[in-house]
């Protein structure tokens, strides 16, 4: 027994694939390295990712516990962690003097946007020419459909076999 | 604007035993797009999304969505993201999960051979005849008639996304622009929600999303670009 039953629903739930534009930042989820806090920095900088309390409930916090400030003048630099990044691993180094962050500096891809496609950067898909099947197939996935595009459609065809 | 569905159940099962099934699997359909739609003022994401509906209120189905696309938010560096354009909308993950969670009911319900397809996102388990694989075509971006890849597999999750249907709608969150670069993209694995969401992430990204999906990990991935070049994963199930 073998049935195939086909309908189209009045209102999608999910004709929409838009992805858009997202005001920067929501706190608790850091996202690349621009938001990212470079932390485990200085102690005294309010903490601004997630996790932390309000910073109005936290006077501020002075350096001591997490790391005794260096000698007045003493310069230092934090390495924070390894991104990756869809165009290549990006790291953040600040530069700590006293308790102010003097510099931050950012290790970028090396080729810009087409940093990961050089030679050597890791797994990559394979290349294989384009082709134009018309062979014999059960289904079909495709971007989503309309309803008018349903109807032009190679699955229409399939489901009123 | 409608979302067609497909539903192919090969079970050697009484005729009143399928017709049950497939009324089990789009009355399903129809309560997730009660509930998940972004064109219906009273679904929960839509109230959600105007503040009459606190997040921690929502059936435990919308809470679990929600949680799913913060996480493949940050697993993405947020390329797929539901707060496009100021609102709330999940869609890019819904469809493909309602899909997955309908053939995981239709194996829990006795059918361990089907094919169920909305808009294109695909979830296949068993045989459509003795012995075969499910064939899925990815179709052709440049001609509806034709298509471009041919996948089989017995126990396969198939999404794909691309431009070439509504033209560059995906926008780059990271430019606030329209992404361009790949025409479609296809994404095969175990889960068909993670699956779409990955495809809808790897067009964001445009061209840096070729070696993003390669990246991913029990996820294979087939795309052709804009100006018709064609590139696909080295364990991609090609029939």
């Amino acid at each position: 027994m073998r049935r195939a039953v086909f309908a189209i629903l009045g209102t999608a739930a999910a004709t929409s694939l838009l992805v858009g534009l997202k005001a920067n930042a929501d706190p608790q989820q850091p996202t690349g390295v621009a938001q990212q806090d470079p932390a485990p920095g200085p102690a005294s900088a309010p903490p601004s990712s997630a996790g932390g309390a309000p910073a109005g409930q936290q006077p501020a916090q002075p350096a001591q516990p997490a790391a005794p400030p260096p000698a007045a003048g003493g310069t230092r630099k934090i390495e924070g962690d390894t991104v990756g990044t869809p165009y290549g691993a990006v790291t953040v180094t600040i530069t700590v003097s006293g308790d102010k962050i003097t510099d931050i500096t950012a290790v970028l891809p090396t080729a810009g946007e087409s940093g990961p496609r050089s030679a050597d950067a890791g797994p990559k898909l394979r290349k294989q020419a384009l082709a134009r099947q018309s062979a014999a197939i059960d289904t079909v996935s495709g971007a989503t459909y309309t309803s008018q595009a349903y109807k032009e459609s190679l699955q229409s065809a399939l489901d009123q076999r | 604007m409608g979302t067609a569905i497909s539903l192919d159940i090969a079970d050697p099962l009484p005729d009143d035993v399928v017709t049950g099934l497939a009324d089990d699997v789009f009355a399903w359909m129809r309560e997730v797009d009660e509930r998940f739609s972004t064109y219906k003022e009273t679904s929960e994401i839509s109230r959600i999304a105007a503040g009459t509906l606190p997040a921690a209120e929502a059936s435990p189905d919308v809470t679990d969505v929600l949680a799913a696309c913060a996480d493949l938010w940050r697993e993405t560096d947020g390329y797929f993201d539901i707060q496009a354009a100021g609102g709330l909308d999940p869609s890019g993950y819904v469809k493909g999960w309602a899909v997955q969670v309908a053939s995981d009911r239709l194996l829990a319900a006795g059918s361990a051979n089907h094919c169920v397809n909305a808009g294109g996102d695909v979830r296949v388990r068993g045989h459509p005849r003795p012995g075969e694989p499910w064939r899925v075509g990815v179709r052709h971006p440049f001609d509806p008639t034709a298509v471009c890849f041919v996948l089989a597999g017995t126990d396969l999750a198939v999404a794909t996304s691309g431009t070439y249907e509504r033209g560059p709608h995906v926008v780059d969150p990271r430019r606030g622009v329209p992404a361009v670069g790949l025409s479609s993209v296809t994404v095969t694995g175990p889960d068909l929600g993670r699956a779409d969401a990955y495809a809808t992430a790897a067009v964001a990204m445009g061209e840096a999303g070729i070696d993003w999906l390669a990246t991913l990990h029990g996820y294979e991935s087939a795309v052709v670009t804009d100006d018709g070049r064609s590139y696909r994963s080295d364990l991609l199930p090609q029939a």
